[in-house]
Protein backbone atom coordinates (compact mmCIF):
# COMPACT_ATOMS: atom_id res chain seq x y z
CA UNK A 1 0.00 0.00 0.00
CA UNK A 2 1.63 3.20 -1.28
CA UNK A 3 0.72 6.37 0.38
CA UNK A 4 -2.92 5.85 1.46
CA UNK A 5 -4.96 8.35 2.65
CA UNK A 6 -8.67 8.28 3.92
CA UNK A 7 -10.98 10.20 6.16
CA UNK A 8 -14.43 9.79 7.58
CA UNK A 9 -16.18 13.13 7.46
CA UNK A 10 -13.40 15.03 9.76
CA UNK A 11 -11.33 12.50 10.67
CA UNK A 12 -8.55 11.50 9.41
CA UNK A 13 -7.96 7.57 9.84
CA UNK A 14 -5.68 6.82 7.49
CA UNK A 15 -2.87 9.54 6.97
CA UNK A 16 -0.28 9.04 3.97
CA UNK A 17 -0.11 5.50 5.03
CA UNK A 18 2.05 2.86 3.68
CA UNK A 19 2.79 -0.44 4.30
CA UNK A 20 5.09 -3.04 2.24
CA UNK A 21 3.79 -7.32 2.99
CA UNK A 22 6.68 -9.26 2.04
CA UNK A 23 5.28 -12.46 -0.02
CA UNK A 24 4.48 -15.58 2.29
CA UNK A 25 5.46 -13.40 5.51
CA UNK A 26 2.67 -12.52 8.05
CA UNK A 27 2.72 -9.05 9.32
CA UNK A 28 0.73 -7.54 12.42
CA UNK A 29 -0.74 -3.83 12.37
CA UNK A 30 -0.98 -3.28 16.33
CA UNK A 31 -2.83 -0.54 17.82
CA UNK A 32 -5.26 1.29 20.14
CA UNK A 33 -8.97 1.02 18.86
CA UNK A 34 -9.92 4.23 16.43
CA UNK A 35 -5.91 4.10 15.50
CA UNK A 36 -6.82 2.94 11.63
CA UNK A 37 -5.65 -0.25 11.12
CA UNK A 38 -8.94 -1.51 10.58
CA UNK A 39 -9.21 0.81 7.64
CA UNK A 40 -5.96 0.04 6.35
CA UNK A 41 -7.17 -3.60 6.42
CA UNK A 42 -10.28 -3.00 4.64
CA UNK A 43 -8.95 -0.76 1.78
CA UNK A 44 -6.05 -3.84 0.91
CA UNK A 45 -9.57 -5.63 1.03
CA UNK A 46 -11.28 -3.51 -1.39
CA UNK A 47 -14.25 -3.20 1.12
CA UNK A 48 -13.19 0.63 0.98
CA UNK A 49 -11.88 2.91 -0.73
CA UNK A 50 -9.15 4.95 -0.17
CA UNK A 51 -9.48 9.15 -0.98
CA UNK A 52 -5.50 9.17 -2.13
CA UNK A 53 -2.99 6.36 -2.31
CA UNK A 54 -2.58 3.23 -4.11
CA UNK A 55 -2.70 -0.70 -3.66
CA UNK A 56 -0.06 -3.15 -5.25
CA UNK A 57 -0.64 -6.83 -5.29
CA UNK A 58 3.27 -7.67 -6.12
CA UNK A 59 3.27 -4.98 -9.00
CA UNK A 60 -0.68 -5.36 -9.83
CA UNK A 61 -1.88 -2.42 -9.31
CA UNK A 62 -5.30 -3.25 -7.91
CA UNK A 63 -6.92 0.17 -6.63
CA UNK A 64 -9.79 0.34 -8.61
CA UNK A 65 -10.86 -3.42 -8.22
CA UNK A 66 -13.81 -4.47 -6.39
CA UNK A 67 -12.94 -6.73 -2.97
CA UNK A 68 -14.72 -9.81 -4.97
CA UNK A 69 -11.93 -9.48 -8.33
CA UNK A 70 -8.99 -9.21 -5.74
CA UNK A 71 -8.67 -12.86 -4.89
CA UNK A 72 -8.12 -12.57 -1.18
CA UNK A 73 -9.33 -14.84 1.77
CA UNK A 74 -10.94 -12.91 4.60
CA UNK A 75 -11.50 -13.51 7.99
CA UNK A 76 -13.43 -11.36 10.11
CA UNK A 77 -13.91 -10.05 13.98
CA UNK A 78 -17.95 -10.93 14.07
CA UNK A 79 -19.11 -14.71 13.63
CA UNK A 80 -19.02 -14.61 10.05
CA UNK A 81 -20.49 -17.95 8.74
CA UNK A 82 -23.22 -17.74 6.52
CA UNK A 83 -25.97 -19.24 8.58
CA UNK A 84 -27.66 -20.93 6.22
CA UNK A 85 -25.51 -22.79 5.28
CA UNK A 86 -23.62 -25.74 6.82
CA UNK A 87 -19.79 -25.67 7.51
CA UNK A 88 -18.84 -27.63 4.67
CA UNK A 89 -21.09 -25.38 1.96
CA UNK A 90 -19.97 -22.20 3.68
CA UNK A 91 -16.30 -23.76 2.76
CA UNK A 92 -17.26 -24.51 -0.60
CA UNK A 93 -18.68 -21.23 -1.34
CA UNK A 94 -15.36 -19.26 -2.16
CA UNK A 95 -14.68 -22.52 -4.65
CA UNK A 96 -17.94 -22.33 -6.49
CA UNK A 97 -18.50 -18.64 -7.16
CA UNK A 98 -14.84 -19.25 -8.45
CA UNK A 99 -16.22 -22.37 -10.43
CA UNK A 100 -14.04 -24.70 -9.68
CA UNK A 101 -14.23 -28.08 -10.70
CA UNK A 102 -16.21 -30.22 -8.31
CA UNK A 103 -13.87 -33.59 -7.93
CA UNK A 104 -11.19 -30.78 -7.13
CA UNK A 105 -13.81 -28.60 -4.79
CA UNK A 106 -14.09 -32.26 -2.84
CA UNK A 107 -10.44 -32.48 -2.44
CA UNK A 108 -10.02 -29.34 -1.23
CA UNK A 109 -12.34 -29.14 1.13
CA UNK A 110 -11.71 -32.40 2.32
CA UNK A 111 -8.00 -31.52 2.97
CA UNK A 112 -8.74 -28.08 4.78
CA UNK A 113 -11.22 -29.50 7.08
CA UNK A 114 -8.42 -32.33 8.06
CA UNK A 115 -5.95 -29.22 8.38
CA UNK A 116 -7.70 -27.54 10.63
CA UNK A 117 -9.25 -30.50 12.26
CA UNK A 118 -12.84 -30.12 12.20
CA UNK A 119 -13.52 -33.40 9.49
CA UNK A 120 -16.74 -34.68 12.18
CA UNK A 121 -17.92 -31.32 12.61
CA UNK A 122 -18.49 -30.49 8.04
CA UNK A 123 -22.23 -30.78 8.42
CA UNK A 124 -23.40 -28.92 11.33
CA UNK A 125 -24.53 -25.67 10.86
CA UNK A 126 -22.99 -22.20 12.43
CA UNK A 127 -25.40 -22.35 15.42
CA UNK A 128 -24.11 -25.65 16.14
CA UNK A 129 -20.28 -24.80 16.66
CA UNK A 130 -18.58 -22.85 19.32
CA UNK A 131 -16.76 -19.67 18.37
CA UNK A 132 -13.78 -21.18 18.56
CA UNK A 133 -14.90 -23.81 15.78
CA UNK A 134 -16.76 -21.26 14.26
CA UNK A 135 -13.61 -19.04 13.77
CA UNK A 136 -11.28 -22.54 12.37
CA UNK A 137 -14.05 -23.04 9.78
CA UNK A 138 -13.88 -19.19 8.56
CA UNK A 139 -10.35 -19.51 8.68
CA UNK A 140 -10.44 -22.71 6.34
CA UNK A 141 -13.04 -21.17 4.13
CA UNK A 142 -10.40 -18.15 3.67
CA UNK A 143 -7.62 -19.94 2.56
CA UNK A 144 -9.20 -22.75 0.17
CA UNK A 145 -9.33 -20.64 -2.74
CA UNK A 146 -5.62 -20.47 -1.86
CA UNK A 147 -5.75 -16.45 -1.93
CA UNK A 148 -3.00 -13.95 -2.78
CA UNK A 149 -3.32 -12.45 0.49
CA UNK A 150 -5.61 -13.29 3.32
CA UNK A 151 -6.50 -10.46 5.51
CA UNK A 152 -7.51 -11.44 9.28
CA UNK A 153 -9.33 -8.92 11.44
CA UNK A 154 -8.92 -9.21 14.67
CA UNK A 155 -10.73 -12.84 14.50
CA UNK A 156 -9.38 -14.07 18.14
CA UNK A 157 -11.09 -11.28 19.72
CA UNK A 158 -14.64 -12.58 20.34
CA UNK A 159 -12.70 -15.93 22.19
CA UNK A 160 -12.09 -16.51 25.33
CA UNK A 161 -8.18 -16.67 26.45
CA UNK A 162 -7.82 -20.59 26.16
CA UNK A 163 -9.21 -21.09 22.71
CA UNK A 164 -7.84 -17.56 21.62
CA UNK A 165 -4.43 -18.52 22.06
CA UNK A 166 -5.23 -22.07 20.48
CA UNK A 167 -6.40 -20.34 17.67
CA UNK A 168 -3.74 -17.86 17.55
CA UNK A 169 -0.81 -20.86 17.46
CA UNK A 170 -2.82 -22.51 14.29
CA UNK A 171 -3.46 -19.51 12.40
CA UNK A 172 0.47 -19.08 12.26
CA UNK A 173 0.88 -22.91 11.57
CA UNK A 174 -1.25 -22.65 8.77
CA UNK A 175 -0.19 -19.07 7.61
CA UNK A 176 3.62 -21.43 7.28
CA UNK A 177 2.21 -24.37 5.73
CA UNK A 178 0.43 -22.71 3.29
CA UNK A 179 3.13 -19.66 2.66
CA UNK A 180 0.59 -17.23 2.83
CA UNK A 181 0.88 -13.56 2.51
CA UNK A 182 -0.73 -12.25 5.88
CA UNK A 183 -1.61 -9.19 6.93
CA UNK A 184 -3.60 -9.50 10.84
CA UNK A 185 -5.02 -6.35 13.09
CA UNK A 186 -5.21 -6.43 16.09
CA UNK A 187 -5.14 -4.35 19.51
CA UNK A 188 -4.13 -7.69 21.53
CA UNK A 189 0.17 -7.16 21.75
CA UNK A 190 0.49 -10.63 22.29
CA UNK A 191 -1.15 -11.73 19.41
CA UNK A 192 0.73 -9.56 17.46
CA UNK A 193 3.93 -10.08 19.16
CA UNK A 194 3.77 -14.42 19.17
CA UNK A 195 2.71 -14.92 15.77
CA UNK A 196 4.29 -12.20 13.46
CA UNK A 197 7.45 -11.99 11.38
CA UNK A 198 6.80 -8.13 11.41
CA UNK A 199 4.66 -5.94 13.99
CA UNK A 200 3.67 -2.63 12.54
CA UNK A 201 2.44 0.20 15.03
CA UNK A 202 -0.12 2.14 14.40
CA UNK A 203 -0.91 5.96 15.95
CA UNK A 204 -3.58 8.45 14.61
CA UNK A 205 -3.58 6.90 11.28
CA UNK A 206 0.33 6.57 10.90
CA UNK A 207 2.49 3.86 10.96
CA UNK A 208 5.12 4.52 13.70
CA UNK A 209 7.20 1.50 13.30
CA UNK A 210 7.22 -1.74 11.51
CA UNK A 211 9.53 -3.80 12.62
CA UNK A 212 10.48 -7.49 14.04
CA UNK A 213 8.42 -7.97 17.06
CA UNK A 214 11.75 -7.93 19.56
CA UNK A 215 13.00 -5.02 17.89
CA UNK A 216 9.86 -2.83 18.58
CA UNK A 217 10.31 -4.06 22.25
CA UNK A 218 13.74 -3.36 22.52
CA UNK A 219 14.12 -0.63 20.03
CA UNK A 220 11.08 1.25 19.99
CA UNK A 221 11.14 4.07 17.56
CA UNK A 222 9.69 6.74 19.50
CA UNK A 223 7.74 6.80 23.17
CA UNK A 224 4.35 6.51 21.36
CA UNK A 225 5.94 3.01 20.36
CA UNK A 226 7.42 2.18 23.47
CA UNK A 227 4.40 3.72 25.72
CA UNK A 228 2.09 1.20 23.90
CA UNK A 229 4.04 -2.07 23.24
CA UNK A 230 4.55 -3.96 26.69
CA UNK A 231 4.69 -2.45 30.28
CA UNK A 232 6.57 0.89 30.97
CA UNK A 233 7.54 3.02 33.55
CA UNK A 234 7.45 6.85 33.50
CA UNK A 235 9.94 8.23 36.09
CA UNK A 236 10.64 11.72 36.77
CA UNK A 237 13.72 12.68 35.83
CA UNK A 238 16.63 15.56 35.42
CA UNK A 239 18.10 16.57 32.40
CA UNK A 240 21.52 18.05 31.49
CA UNK A 241 23.31 18.26 28.06
CA UNK A 242 22.90 14.54 26.38
CA UNK A 243 22.16 12.59 29.59
CA UNK A 244 19.31 12.18 31.84
CA UNK A 245 19.94 11.69 35.65
CA UNK A 246 17.30 9.86 37.92
CA UNK A 247 17.45 6.89 40.76
CA UNK A 248 20.93 8.40 41.44
CA UNK A 249 22.42 7.34 38.34
CA UNK A 250 22.99 9.47 34.87
CA UNK A 251 22.65 7.73 31.64
CA UNK A 252 23.20 8.50 28.01
CA UNK A 253 19.47 9.67 26.08
CA UNK A 254 18.75 7.62 23.51
CA UNK A 255 18.38 9.33 19.91
CA UNK A 256 15.05 8.51 19.56
CA UNK A 257 13.75 10.30 22.38
CA UNK A 258 11.25 12.71 21.80
CA UNK A 259 11.82 16.79 23.67
CA UNK A 260 9.11 19.04 22.77
CA UNK A 261 9.61 21.43 25.75
CA UNK A 262 13.30 22.63 26.41
CA UNK A 263 12.97 22.36 30.48
CA UNK A 264 15.39 20.71 32.69
CA UNK A 265 12.81 18.14 33.39
CA UNK A 266 11.55 14.66 31.78
CA UNK A 267 10.26 11.08 31.74
CA UNK A 268 12.15 8.37 31.57
CA UNK A 269 10.55 5.45 30.56
CA UNK A 270 11.91 2.28 31.70
CA UNK A 271 10.67 -1.30 31.79
CA UNK A 272 10.05 -2.79 34.34
CA UNK A 273 12.56 -5.78 33.77
CA UNK A 274 15.40 -2.77 33.55
CA UNK A 275 14.60 -1.96 37.04
CA UNK A 276 16.34 -3.60 40.25
CA UNK A 277 14.97 -4.02 44.10
CA UNK A 278 17.10 -3.83 47.17
CA UNK A 279 17.01 -3.27 51.17
CA UNK A 280 20.36 -3.74 52.62
CA UNK A 281 22.22 -0.85 50.62
CA UNK A 282 21.47 2.79 50.03
CA UNK A 283 21.20 1.82 46.15
CA UNK A 284 18.57 4.58 43.79
CA UNK A 285 15.38 6.04 45.46
CA UNK A 286 13.38 4.84 48.36
CA UNK A 287 10.18 3.14 47.32
CA UNK A 288 7.37 1.18 49.21
CA UNK A 289 6.03 -1.83 47.69
CA UNK A 290 2.26 -1.71 47.27
CA UNK A 291 1.39 -5.38 46.25
CA UNK A 292 2.80 -8.19 43.89
CA UNK A 293 1.22 -10.04 41.02
CA UNK A 294 2.37 -13.06 40.40
CA UNK A 295 2.01 -14.38 37.31
CA UNK A 296 4.13 -17.90 36.97
CA UNK A 297 7.72 -17.66 36.41
CA UNK A 298 7.47 -14.25 37.20
CA UNK A 299 6.08 -11.77 39.28
CA UNK A 300 5.19 -7.81 39.03
CA UNK A 301 5.85 -5.73 42.15
CA UNK A 302 4.07 -2.45 42.61
CA UNK A 303 5.78 0.18 44.25
CA UNK A 304 5.07 3.67 45.40
CA UNK A 305 7.85 6.74 44.73
CA UNK A 306 8.41 9.16 47.46
CA UNK A 307 6.68 11.32 44.92
CA UNK A 308 3.56 9.74 45.22
CA UNK A 309 4.08 7.98 41.47
CA UNK A 310 3.70 4.92 40.75
CA UNK A 311 6.11 1.70 39.38
CA UNK A 312 6.24 -1.61 38.69
CA UNK A 313 9.19 -3.74 38.89
CA UNK A 314 9.31 -7.40 37.13
CA UNK A 315 11.42 -9.74 38.99
CA UNK A 316 11.59 -13.80 39.00
CA UNK A 317 8.45 -15.36 41.04
CA UNK A 318 11.24 -16.55 43.37
CA UNK A 319 12.91 -13.54 44.25
CA UNK A 320 9.84 -11.71 44.65
CA UNK A 321 9.34 -13.86 47.72
CA UNK A 322 11.97 -11.84 49.85
CA UNK A 323 9.43 -8.91 49.89
CA UNK A 324 6.09 -8.14 51.73
CA UNK A 325 3.89 -5.75 51.15
CA UNK A 326 4.37 -2.62 53.19
CA UNK A 327 8.09 -2.73 52.87
CA UNK A 328 10.88 -0.04 52.34
CA UNK A 329 13.11 -1.23 49.69
CA UNK A 330 15.47 0.94 46.97
CA UNK A 331 15.20 1.15 43.35
CA UNK A 332 17.36 1.52 40.46
CA UNK A 333 17.96 0.74 36.92
CA UNK A 334 19.92 -0.70 34.45
CA UNK A 335 20.76 0.04 30.87
CA UNK A 336 23.08 2.49 29.41
CA UNK A 337 20.53 4.49 26.92
CA UNK A 338 17.44 5.66 28.82
CA UNK A 339 14.69 7.08 26.41
CA UNK A 340 12.77 10.19 27.75
CA UNK A 341 9.59 11.76 26.93
CA UNK A 342 8.63 15.42 27.88
CA UNK A 343 7.00 15.32 31.14
CA UNK B 1 -50.67 -11.07 45.63
CA UNK B 2 -48.97 -13.99 43.44
CA UNK B 3 -52.99 -15.21 43.08
CA UNK B 4 -54.24 -11.71 42.39
CA UNK B 5 -51.45 -11.27 39.17
CA UNK B 6 -51.85 -15.06 37.86
CA UNK B 7 -55.72 -14.34 38.13
CA UNK B 8 -55.50 -10.58 36.37
CA UNK B 9 -53.29 -11.98 33.83
CA UNK B 10 -55.70 -14.60 32.77
CA UNK B 11 -58.51 -12.06 33.28
CA UNK B 12 -56.63 -9.91 30.39
CA UNK B 13 -55.96 -13.05 28.08
CA UNK B 14 -59.40 -13.97 28.27
CA UNK B 15 -60.94 -10.50 27.62
CA UNK B 16 -58.52 -10.48 24.63
CA UNK B 17 -59.43 -13.28 23.13
CA UNK B 18 -63.38 -12.63 23.18
CA UNK B 19 -63.27 -9.44 21.65
CA UNK B 20 -61.79 -10.84 18.82
CA UNK B 21 -63.55 -14.11 18.96
CA UNK B 22 -66.92 -12.98 19.32
CA UNK B 23 -67.39 -11.20 16.43
CA UNK B 24 -66.05 -13.97 14.25
CA UNK B 25 -68.17 -16.45 16.52
CA UNK B 26 -71.29 -13.85 15.67
CA UNK B 27 -70.30 -13.25 11.82
CA UNK B 28 -70.14 -17.37 11.66
CA UNK B 29 -73.62 -17.88 13.31
CA UNK B 30 -75.74 -15.34 11.19
CA UNK B 31 -73.94 -16.18 8.09
CA UNK B 32 -74.26 -20.05 7.90
CA UNK B 33 -77.91 -20.08 10.42
CA UNK B 34 -80.74 -21.74 8.47
CA UNK B 35 -84.03 -19.99 8.70
CA UNK B 36 -85.25 -23.20 9.71
CA UNK B 37 -83.14 -23.69 12.36
CA UNK B 38 -80.08 -25.79 12.25
CA UNK B 39 -76.87 -24.50 9.65
CA UNK B 40 -77.23 -24.76 5.90
CA UNK B 41 -74.08 -23.80 3.23
CA UNK B 42 -76.23 -22.17 1.24
CA UNK B 43 -74.64 -18.52 1.56
CA UNK B 44 -71.47 -20.26 0.17
CA UNK B 45 -73.19 -21.75 -2.65
CA UNK B 46 -74.64 -19.02 -3.92
CA UNK B 47 -71.57 -17.40 -3.84
CA UNK B 48 -70.27 -20.11 -6.14
CA UNK B 49 -72.86 -19.53 -8.45
CA UNK B 50 -72.26 -15.79 -8.89
CA UNK B 51 -69.99 -15.43 -11.69
CA UNK B 52 -68.96 -11.88 -10.76
CA UNK B 53 -67.75 -12.55 -7.64
CA UNK B 54 -65.79 -15.30 -8.43
CA UNK B 55 -64.17 -13.08 -11.58
CA UNK B 56 -63.36 -10.32 -8.76
CA UNK B 57 -61.83 -12.91 -6.35
CA UNK B 58 -59.78 -14.04 -9.49
CA UNK B 59 -58.89 -10.63 -10.49
CA UNK B 60 -57.94 -10.10 -6.53
CA UNK B 61 -55.23 -12.97 -6.80
CA UNK B 62 -53.79 -11.76 -9.21
CA UNK B 63 -53.36 -8.70 -7.92
CA UNK B 64 -51.76 -9.87 -5.05
CA UNK B 65 -49.26 -12.24 -7.24
CA UNK B 66 -48.41 -9.16 -8.79
CA UNK B 67 -48.21 -6.80 -5.85
CA UNK B 68 -46.45 -9.58 -4.04
CA UNK B 69 -43.52 -9.90 -7.12
CA UNK B 70 -43.38 -6.40 -7.20
CA UNK B 71 -42.89 -5.73 -3.78
CA UNK B 72 -40.02 -7.69 -2.94
CA UNK B 73 -37.96 -7.08 -7.07
CA UNK B 74 -38.41 -3.48 -5.32
CA UNK B 75 -38.13 -3.75 -1.52
CA UNK B 76 -35.35 -6.63 -0.75
CA UNK B 77 -31.93 -5.10 -2.91
CA UNK B 78 -33.10 -1.82 -1.23
CA UNK B 79 -33.36 -2.56 2.44
CA UNK B 80 -29.95 -4.91 1.68
CA UNK B 81 -28.44 -1.13 -0.16
CA UNK B 82 -29.97 0.70 2.91
CA UNK B 83 -28.32 -1.33 5.17
CA UNK B 84 -25.08 -1.48 3.69
CA UNK B 85 -24.52 2.17 2.21
CA UNK B 86 -26.72 4.38 4.01
CA UNK B 87 -27.49 2.44 7.56
CA UNK B 88 -27.63 5.96 9.27
CA UNK B 89 -30.76 7.05 7.29
CA UNK B 90 -32.72 4.00 8.55
CA UNK B 91 -35.21 6.10 10.54
CA UNK B 92 -35.90 8.71 8.09
CA UNK B 93 -36.85 6.10 5.22
CA UNK B 94 -38.93 3.95 7.78
CA UNK B 95 -40.48 7.46 8.30
CA UNK B 96 -40.82 8.01 4.48
CA UNK B 97 -42.40 4.53 4.61
CA UNK B 98 -45.42 5.55 7.19
CA UNK B 99 -46.88 7.87 4.35
CA UNK B 100 -49.11 5.75 2.93
CA UNK B 101 -51.22 5.84 6.19
CA UNK B 102 -51.16 9.27 6.95
CA UNK B 103 -52.18 10.44 3.02
CA UNK B 104 -55.86 9.66 2.19
CA UNK B 105 -56.68 7.22 -0.26
CA UNK B 106 -58.80 9.94 -2.47
CA UNK B 107 -55.55 12.50 -2.84
CA UNK B 108 -53.67 9.29 -3.27
CA UNK B 109 -56.18 7.85 -6.11
CA UNK B 110 -56.63 10.91 -7.83
CA UNK B 111 -52.75 11.14 -7.82
CA UNK B 112 -52.41 7.78 -9.56
CA UNK B 113 -54.90 8.60 -12.13
CA UNK B 114 -53.04 11.36 -12.90
CA UNK B 115 -49.72 10.05 -13.16
CA UNK B 116 -50.07 6.35 -14.38
CA UNK B 117 -49.85 5.97 -18.68
CA UNK B 118 -52.68 5.75 -20.60
CA UNK B 119 -52.07 1.84 -21.22
CA UNK B 120 -51.98 1.31 -17.75
CA UNK B 121 -54.78 2.75 -16.49
CA UNK B 122 -56.73 0.82 -18.87
CA UNK B 123 -56.43 -1.99 -16.76
CA UNK B 124 -56.80 -3.26 -13.10
CA UNK B 125 -53.63 -4.12 -12.86
CA UNK B 126 -52.91 -0.17 -12.25
CA UNK B 127 -53.81 -1.41 -8.49
CA UNK B 128 -50.49 -3.27 -8.25
CA UNK B 129 -48.71 -0.27 -7.87
CA UNK B 130 -50.98 1.36 -5.66
CA UNK B 131 -51.06 -1.08 -3.40
CA UNK B 132 -47.22 -1.90 -3.53
CA UNK B 133 -47.04 2.19 -2.13
CA UNK B 134 -49.95 1.25 0.29
CA UNK B 135 -48.46 -2.16 1.70
CA UNK B 136 -45.14 -0.36 2.17
CA UNK B 137 -45.58 0.65 6.39
CA UNK B 138 -45.68 -3.26 6.47
CA UNK B 139 -43.90 -4.93 3.81
CA UNK B 140 -40.98 -2.90 4.57
CA UNK B 141 -40.97 -3.04 8.19
CA UNK B 142 -41.31 -6.58 8.22
CA UNK B 143 -38.27 -7.01 5.70
CA UNK B 144 -36.42 -4.26 7.58
CA UNK B 145 -36.96 -6.49 10.64
CA UNK B 146 -35.27 -9.06 9.37
CA UNK B 147 -32.67 -7.38 7.97
CA UNK B 148 -31.90 -6.38 11.39
CA UNK B 149 -31.87 -9.52 13.40
CA UNK B 150 -28.97 -10.77 10.65
CA UNK B 151 -24.86 -8.85 10.56
CA UNK B 152 -25.67 -7.73 6.96
CA UNK B 153 -22.55 -5.82 6.67
CA UNK B 154 -20.32 -8.96 8.06
CA UNK B 155 -22.13 -11.38 5.78
CA UNK B 156 -21.93 -8.99 2.93
CA UNK B 157 -18.12 -8.72 3.45
CA UNK B 158 -17.10 -12.48 4.07
CA UNK B 159 -19.60 -12.99 0.90
CA UNK B 160 -17.48 -10.70 -1.74
CA UNK B 161 -14.07 -11.23 0.03
CA UNK B 162 -14.75 -14.70 -1.53
CA UNK B 163 -15.49 -13.43 -5.02
CA UNK B 164 -19.33 -13.12 -4.88
CA UNK B 165 -21.34 -10.39 -6.91
CA UNK B 166 -24.01 -8.26 -5.89
CA UNK B 167 -26.71 -10.29 -7.14
CA UNK B 168 -24.79 -13.73 -6.06
CA UNK B 169 -24.98 -12.21 -2.33
CA UNK B 170 -28.53 -11.11 -2.20
CA UNK B 171 -29.52 -14.96 -3.48
CA UNK B 172 -27.29 -16.91 -2.25
CA UNK B 173 -26.73 -15.34 1.52
CA UNK B 174 -28.98 -12.46 2.08
CA UNK B 175 -32.56 -13.95 1.11
CA UNK B 176 -31.85 -17.36 3.13
CA UNK B 177 -31.33 -15.49 6.04
CA UNK B 178 -34.10 -12.83 5.86
CA UNK B 179 -37.36 -15.48 4.95
CA UNK B 180 -38.76 -15.26 7.72
CA UNK B 181 -39.41 -11.44 7.24
CA UNK B 182 -40.39 -11.86 3.56
CA UNK B 183 -42.76 -14.53 4.33
CA UNK B 184 -43.96 -11.76 6.63
CA UNK B 185 -43.94 -8.98 4.30
CA UNK B 186 -45.67 -11.51 1.47
CA UNK B 187 -48.63 -12.55 4.12
CA UNK B 188 -49.50 -8.88 5.08
CA UNK B 189 -49.26 -7.69 1.18
CA UNK B 190 -52.15 -10.44 0.35
CA UNK B 191 -53.53 -10.07 3.02
CA UNK B 192 -53.83 -5.78 2.50
CA UNK B 193 -54.83 -6.57 -1.40
CA UNK B 194 -57.39 -9.06 -0.22
CA UNK B 195 -59.50 -6.37 1.61
CA UNK B 196 -58.74 -3.77 0.01
CA UNK B 197 -62.06 -1.36 -0.99
CA UNK B 198 -61.05 2.45 -0.65
CA UNK B 199 -58.65 2.74 -4.02
CA UNK B 200 -60.40 -0.19 -5.84
CA UNK B 201 -63.38 1.40 -5.44
CA UNK B 202 -62.52 4.56 -5.98
CA UNK B 203 -60.31 4.03 -9.35
CA UNK B 204 -64.19 1.79 -10.44
CA UNK B 205 -62.51 -1.68 -10.77
CA UNK B 206 -64.35 -4.80 -9.51
CA UNK B 207 -62.28 -6.31 -7.24
CA UNK B 208 -62.68 -8.74 -4.49
CA UNK B 209 -63.82 -6.44 -1.70
CA UNK B 210 -66.04 -4.01 -4.10
CA UNK B 211 -68.15 -6.87 -5.40
CA UNK B 212 -68.43 -8.07 -1.98
CA UNK B 213 -69.72 -4.76 -0.68
CA UNK B 214 -72.50 -4.87 -4.10
CA UNK B 215 -73.54 -8.32 -3.16
CA UNK B 216 -73.32 -7.64 0.43
CA UNK B 217 -76.32 -5.14 -0.12
CA UNK B 218 -78.46 -7.59 -1.65
CA UNK B 219 -78.12 -10.39 0.64
CA UNK B 220 -76.27 -9.73 3.83
CA UNK B 221 -75.40 -13.44 4.47
CA UNK B 222 -73.32 -14.36 1.77
CA UNK B 223 -71.35 -11.45 2.07
CA UNK B 224 -70.62 -12.02 5.78
CA UNK B 225 -70.09 -15.55 4.78
CA UNK B 226 -67.51 -14.90 2.31
CA UNK B 227 -65.86 -12.16 5.06
CA UNK B 228 -65.81 -15.49 7.19
CA UNK B 229 -64.18 -17.73 4.69
CA UNK B 230 -61.66 -15.20 3.47
CA UNK B 231 -60.81 -14.40 7.14
CA UNK B 232 -59.96 -18.10 8.13
CA UNK B 233 -58.08 -18.61 4.78
CA UNK B 234 -56.00 -15.75 5.47
CA UNK B 235 -55.52 -17.60 9.25
CA UNK B 236 -54.41 -21.07 7.28
CA UNK B 237 -52.30 -19.37 5.43
CA UNK B 238 -50.37 -17.76 8.40
CA UNK B 239 -50.04 -20.87 9.41
CA UNK B 240 -48.66 -22.37 7.12
CA UNK B 241 -46.05 -19.28 6.41
CA UNK B 242 -45.19 -19.56 10.16
CA UNK B 243 -44.73 -23.72 10.09
CA UNK B 244 -42.73 -23.37 6.37
CA UNK B 245 -40.54 -20.51 7.16
CA UNK B 246 -39.59 -21.68 11.43
CA UNK B 247 -35.67 -21.20 10.48
CA UNK B 248 -33.71 -24.66 11.37
CA UNK B 249 -31.57 -22.95 13.75
CA UNK B 250 -34.21 -21.61 15.77
CA UNK B 251 -35.19 -24.61 16.53
CA UNK B 252 -32.63 -26.66 17.54
CA UNK B 253 -31.34 -23.39 19.32
CA UNK B 254 -34.30 -23.62 22.17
Amino acid sequence: MENITKEFGKTLALNDFSLAIPEGSLVSLLGPSGCGKTTALRILAGLLKADRGRTFFDTLDVSEKAASQRDIGMVFQAYSLFPNMSARANVEFGLRTRKTPEAQIKKLVDDIFEIIGLSEHQSKYPFQLSGGQQQRVALARAIVIRPKVLLLDEPLSALDAQVRSQLRDEIRRVQLEFGITTLFVTHDQDEAMTISDRVGVMHQGRLMQIDKPQLVYEKPANPIVARFVGAMNEIPAQLGGSKVTFFGKTFEISPRSELSNAGTSCLALVRPEALTLSTDTYLGDRARILRTSFMGATSLVHLQLDSAREISVHLSAQSALEYSVGQEVYVQANGSEIMVASQ
Amino acid sequence: MKILRIFLQYFFIIVGLLFFALPIYASTIFAFSSSEGGFTAQPLRAAGENEELIQSLMLTLNIALGTVILTLLLLIPTVAFIHLVIPKSRGWIEFLTLTPLVIPPIVQGVGYLYSMPTQLKATPYALVFAYVILALPFSYRAIDAAFVSIDVRTLYDASTSLGASFVTTIRKILIPNVLTGIFSAVFLTIALVLGEFAYASLLLWNTFPTVLAVVGASGASTAVALSVMSLIGVWLLLTIITLISKPKNKVARS
